[in-house]
């Protein structure tokens, strides 16, 4: 792995909203095709964390530098790196006025410019990888919660991005449906995309994640392979955590 | 993932459930209607206030001294008002104008029923129930209608306390009493409901063991009414009223050639029409068929309007006279613009070309910005203008070559019509006309409402985007004026249109007063419009920007691919409730000097010398074509809601 270069640079970022500080200087950086979970309690600041990465959430202090670009008000930058990044959100966000081909087109024929032919054929690829090509002319309220994360999923990756971002993508589904969820993400994992994962899926963490980031109070509290957290953690609020989870 | 689970058919266990017995009529009564003491007073008091109701209504429609025949002497006259039609020499007759117009649209209303497959199986029983309906709803206004003589019982009586209570009773029981002695037409009518409800009922029952799948489809509905309407034109006596000379003569027999021939021809070319369509459908599939529709309707009222129905006092080039100036200027701007222009947004549509692009569109922008300080022609100006925003918006929307090919399609053929109603503007009508404008009636009506909806919706989209913009510029402006037109009456703004508008103008500047009264229109709808949009796009819930901003798509992207449709389809019912209160408030142009439906009605037929203060019949008449329509868009609404707005849910 130390062989690859930094994909995401991030340092001091600080976030407030009104008086409120969500993220108080957050410093880490993240290397090509790494698998980074961020976990922690609810209002830690790790959903608002990823949010700034593709600039849905706009970063006060300190800078984030993505491939080499960094996020600024320019409006070309920030065009090129949601281009690139690719996000996958808890409520899936599915366009429900639009199939399940039209949702995963539409990028790529507007934005990327593609014929909209091999568009098609494209998204038809992606959802045989998320395994539900037969749902290609559905609305998405046809579909099941995991079905339509699953169509979620396909429709970031039609742009092609480089970096993942994956924000609770299985908070809001039904026991049975996570696993169908997550067998898509470890797949997307060993094929080599970097991906951020924020979940309350420890399993997954363990078994997928190359590194874990502990958020608490807008903050990194502690950082390191899945092995080192889980079994010896150094932090008193990290075992405090994780007896509270496990 | 899923597949090596076998499926369990969900519907495998299921029992049917119970079927509950039909109620009979007596059952129904007694549960709905007399279920409790209360409810029973409840259901007379009731029953006897609808009954004193259409009593009356009847009785006043059907009194010998109404004068209905102000409003049958006056029926074109409702709907087209003074279109030259007379027999008074000195005008010839233009009337073909109008059936050319009524006709056409009559026409493209049958093709496009069978392009869209319009209309579902009706069940025979169905259709039998609703005439034994109908038929007992004749027999009911029968009975109940207008007293033939009046049967006060128990009046005469002078008791204390118990007096009035017995005059009230008796004239109670006389009412039903009288109401079983029906004599004459009352007699006829209640016969006629009577044996409807007996034939309809026999046939009902008839048909009701083959089930509801015997049955015909709805269109020949439609065409049976159509050819019933028709032949009765032909053989009925109505009679018929006409004008001569100021005077008001009358003919018995049937109704004049020249309003049941017309009628005639358009039905069987309607129907002709319909098959024909049908076939080529069958033949051809409906896709090219419905765009040409689509064509052929966006078209036809500026065509009608511009074209078929003309002022004589449109065209500010009255002097030049003739076609001359079109070699000279309009098929000039057409080449320019159209073509050449046409070319320039191609090649602006090139995705490679990027910034470069929005830098060349910008400086059009400019350009036709500038055009407004140097002196040349108002259309080359206007054409100029939404040029520059075609070129604008030409990378957005380049996408793969098709997307783009439409996309020049829709400039050159824009360009086109439009260069076309400019020249229609600009060129003498041949038709001639007395008095100041040549729309009225119903027409005008019409015209009023459907321009200033059109009109109204682009603009009151884009003033509910500028109120939800982030744009401080555009959130102040749209808000300003939506709650300025807002918190003023109608009236008001037009009577701002008609007379101190003209004071801002330059001083060459004319606008007939229809033109007026459809800026004012529009400019009030889009208002209330925008309030309605906005409610849409409030409904929208923020993920779904975040999904389309995390991929990548540009605002103006997100607006027409993401939010638009969902807004829209989420307000249809507002919209259609604003389109019928246009349609209604048409009806306050009279102020500024217009012959709409209502002023015919209200100021023009009562006014005629034969027919001097007959005003309640007039207003009845149009109250009831008002309601029609009305009624017609808020049923075609709900069809539109289930077909759009839920099906996919």
């Amino acid at each position: 792995m130390n062989d690859k270069r930094d994909i995401i640079v991030c340092e001091g970022v600080k976030k407030w909203f009104g008086d409120f500080q969500a993220l108080k200087g957050i410093t880490t950086s993240i290397k090509e095709q790494e698998v980074v979970v961020v976990i922690g309690p609810s209002g830690s600041g790790k959903s608002t964390f990823i949010r700034t990465l593709n600039r849905l959430e706009v970063h006060q202090e300190g800078t984030i530098v993505i491939d080499g670009v960094e996020l600024t008000n320019d409006l070309k930058n920030i065009e090129k790196i949601r281009s690139e990044v690719g996000m996958v959100f808890q409520q899936f966000n599915l366009f429900p006025h639009l199939t399940v081909m039209q949702n995963i087109t539409l990028a790529p024929i507007w934005v990327r410019k593609k014929p909209k032919a091999e568009a098609e054929a494209d998204a038809m690829k992606l959802l045989d990888r998320v395994g539900i090509p037969e749902q290609a002319e559905k609305f998405p309220g046809q579909l099941s919660g995991g079905q339509q994360q699953r169509v979620a999923i396909a429709r970031s990756l039609a742009m092609e991005p480089r970096i993942m971002l994956f924000d609770e993508p299985t908070s809001a589904l039904d026991p049975e449906m996570i696993k169908e969820v997550l067998d898509v993400m470890k797949e997307l994992a060993l094929s080599g995309m970097t991906m951020i994962v924020v979940t309350h899926e420890m399993g997954f963490a363990k078994e997928v994640a190359d590194r874990v980031l502990f958020f608490d109070y807008g903050l990194v509290v502690e950082e390191g392979t899945p092995e080192h957290f889980f079994t010896s953690p150094e932090h008193d609020r990290t075992k405090l955590f994780l007896s509270q989870i496990l | 993932m899923d597949a090596e689970i076998t499926p369990i058919d969900p519907m495998l266990d299921d029992e049917l459930a119970p079927e509950s017995p039909p109620l009979s009529a007596t059952m129904w009564m007694r549960e709905n209607l007399f279920s409790t003491k209360a409810n029973t007073v409840l259901t007379f008091v009731a029953v006897s206030i609808i009954a004193f109701i259409i009593r009356n209504v009847v009785a006043w429609i059907f009194a010998p001294n109404r004068g209905w025949e102000a409003v049958a002497t006056n029926l074109r006259f409702y709907m087209v008002q003074a279109y030259p039609a007379g027999p008074e020499p000195e005008i010839p007759n233009q009337f073909v104008r109008v059936w050319v117009s009524a006709g056409s649209i009559v026409v493209l209303a049958a093709l496009s029923l069978a392009a869209w497959k319009v209309g579902t199986k009706v069940a025979f029983t169905k259709l039998f129930a609703t005439i034994r309906a109908a038929g007992a709803a004749v027999a009911l206004v029968a009975f109940l209608g207008p007293p033939t003589q009046n049967l006060d019982l128990l009046s005469g009586i002078d008791f204390p306390v118990i007096g009035p209570l017995l005059a009230v009773a008796g004239s109670l029981l006389g009412f039903f009493i009288e109401a079983a002695l029906m004599t004459g037409g009352r007699l006829v009518a209640f016969l006629i409901g009577a044996a409807i409800v007996v034939g309809a009922h026999l046939a009902a029952k008839a048909t009701k063991p083959r089930g509801d799948d015997y049955g015909f489809h709805s269109l020949w509905m439609v065409f049976g009414a159509g050819a019933i309407v028709i032949v009765a034109l032909w053989v009925v006596p109505f009679g018929h009223y006409f004008f001569l000379r100021g005077e008001v003569g009358f003919e018995t027999g049937t109704i004049a050639t020249s309003t049941s021939g017309p009628w005639t021809v358009i039905f069987l070319l309607a129907v002709g029409g319909y098959f024909l369509a049908r076939w080529i459908v069958r033949l051809l599939g409906e896709k090219s068929l419905r765009s040409l529709l689509v064509l052929f309707w966006s078209l036809s009222l500026p065509v009608i309007v511009l074209f078929v129905l003309r002022d004589p006092d449109f065209n500010p080039a009255k002097d030049g006279g003739g076609f001359d100036f079109l070699p000279a200027t309009d098929v000039w701007i057409w080449f320019i613009f159209g073509i050449l222009g046409g070319l320039v947004i191609a090649g602006l549509s090139f995705p490679r070309l990027g910034e470069l692009g929005r830098a060349a569109s910008g400086l059009l922008v400019i350009g036709s910005l500038a055009m407004w300080a140097v002196p040349m022609l108002m259309r080359v100006r206007l054409i100029g203008f939404l040029f520059a925003m075609f070129a604008v918006g030409a990378q957005t929307f380049a996408g793969d070559r098709r997307a783009r090919v439409r996309y020049v399609g829709l400039w050159v053929g824009l360009t086109t019509v439009l260069v076309v109603l400019f020249a229609a503007i600009n060129t003498q009508s041949s038709l001639f006309i007395q008095g100041k404008t040549f729309l009225g009636g119903l027409t005008l009506t019409f015209v009023l409402a459907l321009t200033s909806i059109l009109l109204s919706f682009p603009i009151g989209l884009l003033m509910a985007l500028g109120r939800t913009s982030s744009m401080p510029i555009f959130r102040v402006m749209s808000t300003m004026y939506i709650e300025l037109v807002r918190g003023i009456p109608f009236i008001t703004v037009l009577i701002f249109f008609d007379l101190i508008l003209i004071l801002f103008l330059p001083g060459n500047v004319e606008f007939d007063s229809v033109t007026l009264a459809i800026l004012a229109g529009t400019l009030f709808s889009a208002a209330y419009l925008a309030e309605n949009v906005r409610g849409g796009l409030q409904a929208i819930p923020k993920g779904q920007y975040e999904a389309a901003r995390a991929m990548g798509l540009s605002t103006l992207q997100l607006t027409v691919f993401v939010v638009l449709p969902q807004a829209l389809r989420a307000v249809i019912p507002a919209l259609v409730g604003q389109t019928i209160a246009i349609f209604k408030d048409t009806s306050l142009v009279a102020i500024i000097g217009l012959f709409d439906f209502l002023f015919i009605a209200d100021k023009v037929v009562p006014a005629q010398t034969i027919f001097l203060g007959i005003k309640l019949e007039n207003i009845v008449f149009i109250a009831a074509v008002y309601w029609m329509f009305t009624f017609s868009f808020s049923r075609a609404s709900l069809k539109l809601e289930k077909k759009v707005g839920l099906g996919e849910y």
